[in-house]
């Protein structure tokens, strides 16, 4: 099992997420609406990859990435952007922020889990 | 001793006139005054011969002062004639006369004016002053204010005119008499200080420089608080000497360069105490004096912000609309998939609906996304030389499951020897794709869309071709207006947004190529777009991010 920590501001695509990588029943998937609360859960939770929505507020999800980057046991720990910024801009500053891939919303629910695991491949 | 000539003819006229007093006296006192004493009639001669001289003398003067005035006067007109343009006219208003200098300064022929009316040499803008001259002039007044008159080699000739009118004895306008003198070099003077006074108070800075030294020999207000330069002190500063960042050295020496280059206008992006300008140069040959370069600096900042701030607004828009079309769509695929249990065949009907609907506005919302970007310039392109027959065949690929679902083949007839061009991949592969899932829609089940590229020595034209029902004549002049779906019979069944053409129409023009389409009821339709052929071989390396 692939174990997930999804952090996402809105609810509706949490469920969705969700649901889309029960089908693979290759996940095991911690969800976060917020940085903080993922901050506080993700050390011990110890995931294997971390997929970040970019705007959200209060702590956005490259302000996210960077603080969990501070704890030695996730520092190396892949980061997946799952976005709706889609300029080819906003992917490259991404990217430079220490991802390994970006999702760009709207995304296939069926192959959402097919997708992490090629970032995770390639990575 | 010798009495002056002046003297001398007074004793005469005093000589001849005691002689007519004496007579006076002797003859005609007696004979009309007869009880008259002698003293009486001495007295009387005495002042009879007072008045005689003094209207010898009177007759004199007068006779003296007249041809002195008409010595003078004749000098006068010579000098007129001289200096001036003198010109009349005849009682019906045409030229009877013009003076050599009306022939010099405006390089008619003599035959060319007589008997022509003068006006017909006036500047087309003056033709309304020709009514207030003749008004004046009927008056029996003059009329003097400026007045242009073309010249024979078509220019202007600037003149500060008198034109008097010429009146028999009955009052009645018998012709006129014009004098003119030319200040065309005046008004070019006065033209150039207020051209000069308008540089002077424009907002954006203005140099001019000298080419050859790279002096600068003029500065507007604008450039002096730039650079804080007094009003006179930036005289013998050399261009090179300013503190420009960016772009400095490409600039000095590209300008200069423009005088053997023979280049006429330079833009460049430069920086100068922390502001981007763009400085458009532009080299002034004048018909007299020595080259300049004009350099017109404008102030970027307020264009950046206003960039950065559409990007922004993109961008956020972007998020704002694709976050819920991410859950109606992921929502709709997962109950589409079974993923949430089984569904009834009618519910999946309608639910294939909403799923593909909610596609088609990710579609024009990324669309209209792509063409905001495009508009504002903000490509953000990776440019490279590349060859566009592995464009073609990847396009084709990519597109061959969209197209076998309206049972159409892409046939790809790709050029024999590597096309190469500077190009974006994927935003080429954007412009084909959109072409070809328009050709692929718009063709008859069976049909095959054709992709070529033909080669000429300085562009690769690259052609998509459907064997589908036409465009009609009318609809092609709007085929690439936003929302334009061409008067396609069946463009609302495809999926079309109305908005791939425009977007192929902006990414090939923001390449430096352009688009056409040719169509023919019934037969099909052709669109070729053409990018510049670059000559080298291609490379995945190079990078050209200032080549288009």
């Amino acid at each position: 099992m692939i174990k997930l920590l999804h952090v996402e501001d809105d609810p509706d695509i949490l469920e969705i997420a969700l649901l889309s990588l029960e089908i693979s029943s290759e996940f095991d998937v911690l969800q976060c609406d917020n940085g903080p609360e993922a901050l506080d859960k993700a050390v011990a939770f110890g995931p294997d990859v971390l997929l970040l929505d970019v705007m959200m507020p209060g702590m956005s999800g490259i302000q996210l990435l960077d603080a969990l980057r501070k704890f030695p046991e996730l520092s190396q720990t892949p980061a997946i952007f799952m976005t709706a910024r889609a300029q080819a801009s906003e992917r490259r500053e991404m990217m430079l922020n220490g991802a390994v891939g970006v999702i760009v919303k709207p995304f296939d629910p069926m192959s959402l889990a097919d997708e992490i695991k090629t970032i995770l491949s390639r990575s | 001793m010798q009495m002056p000539a002046k003297r001398s003819k007074l004793k005469a006229t005093l000589l001849h006139s005691t002689a007519t007093a004496s007579a006076f006296s002797a003859i005609l006192v007696p004979q009309f005054l007869p009880g008259l004493t002698t003293t009486a009639a001495n007295v009387l001669s005495g002042s009879f011969l007072a008045c005689l001289t003094s209207i010898h003398l009177l007759h004199r003067s007068i006779f003296q002062s007249l041809a002195w005035s008409a010595a003078r006067l004749n000098k006068d007109i010579a000098a007129l004639h001289d200096h001036a343009i003198v010109s009349t006219t005849g009682a019906d208003g045409n030229f009877d006369h013009v003076n050599h200098n009306f022939l010099a300064v405006t390089g008619y022929e003599m035959e060319q004016l007589i008997g022509r009316k003068p006006h017909s040499f006036y500047h087309p803008d003056d033709q309304k002053r020709y009514r207030d001259i003749v008004r004046y002039l009927d008056r029996g007044e003059a009329w003097t204010g400026e007045l242009r008159l073309i010249g024979n080699d078509g220019g202007t000739v600037w003149t500060q005119s008198t034109i008097l009118p010429r009146m028999n004895r009955f009052g009645k306008r018998t012709g006129t008499i014009s004098v003119r003198t030319d200040i065309t070099d005046h008004r070019a003077m006065v033209g150039m200080r207020d051209m000069v006074a308008s540089l002077h108070k424009l907002l954006d800075p203005i140099l001019m420089i000298c080419p050859a030294s790279l002096q600068v020999v003029y500065a507007n207000l604008a450039a002096l608080r730039l650079f804080g330069w007094d009003g006179t002190g930036y005289e013998g500063r050399r261009l090179d000497q300013i503190a420009f960042a960016g772009d400095h050295e490409n600039l000095t020496t590209a300008l200069a360069s423009m005088t053997t280059a023979s280049t006429e206008q330079l833009s460049f992006e430069i920086d100068y105490d922390n502001t981007p300008f763009r400085a458009d140069v532009q080299m002034i040959v004048p018909d007299a004096g020595d080259p300049r370069l004009f350099m017109v600096m404008r102030n970027q900042m307020a264009d950046r912000e206003l960039g950065r701030a559409k990007e922004e607004f993109i961008s956020t828009v972007s998020h704002e609309l694709r976050t819920p079309l991410t859950s109606i769509k992921g929502a709709l695929g997962l109950i589409l998939s079974g993923a949430t249990g089984a569904i009834s065949p009618k519910t999946k009907d309608l639910l294939s609906i909403a799923h593909r609907n909610a596609d088609r506005l990710v579609l024009i919302v990324n669309d209209i996304l792509d063409l905001e970007k495009l508009a504002a310039g903000r490509h953000d392109y990776d440019l490279r030389a590349q060859d566009l027959n592995q464009s073609l065949r990847d396009a084709a690929d990519a597109n061959q499951a969209f197209a076998d679902r309206f049972g159409v083949k892409i046939d790809i007839v790709p050029c024999g020897e590597p096309a190469v061009a500077i190009y974006d991949s994927h935003r080429i592969h954007q412009v084909l794709t959109n072409l070809m899932s328009n050709a692929c829609k718009f063709s008859q089940p069976g049909g095959t869309v054709n992709v070529s590229i033909e080669t000429t020595d300085n562009v690769h034209a690259i052609s998509v071709t459907d064997s589908g029902a036409g465009i009609p004549a009318e609809a092609l002049e709007t085929i690439f207006e936003r929302f334009s779906k061409a008067g396609r019979a069946n463009s609302n069944k495809s999926g079309s947004t109305g908005l791939g053409l425009s977007i192929v129409k902006a990414i090939v023009e923001s390449h430096g190529g352009d688009v056409v389409v040719t169509s023919t009821e019934g037969v099909g339709t052709r669109v070729t777009f053409r990018l510049k052929r670059h000559l080298a071989a291609a490379t995945s390396s190079e990078t050209y991010a200032a080549a288009v």
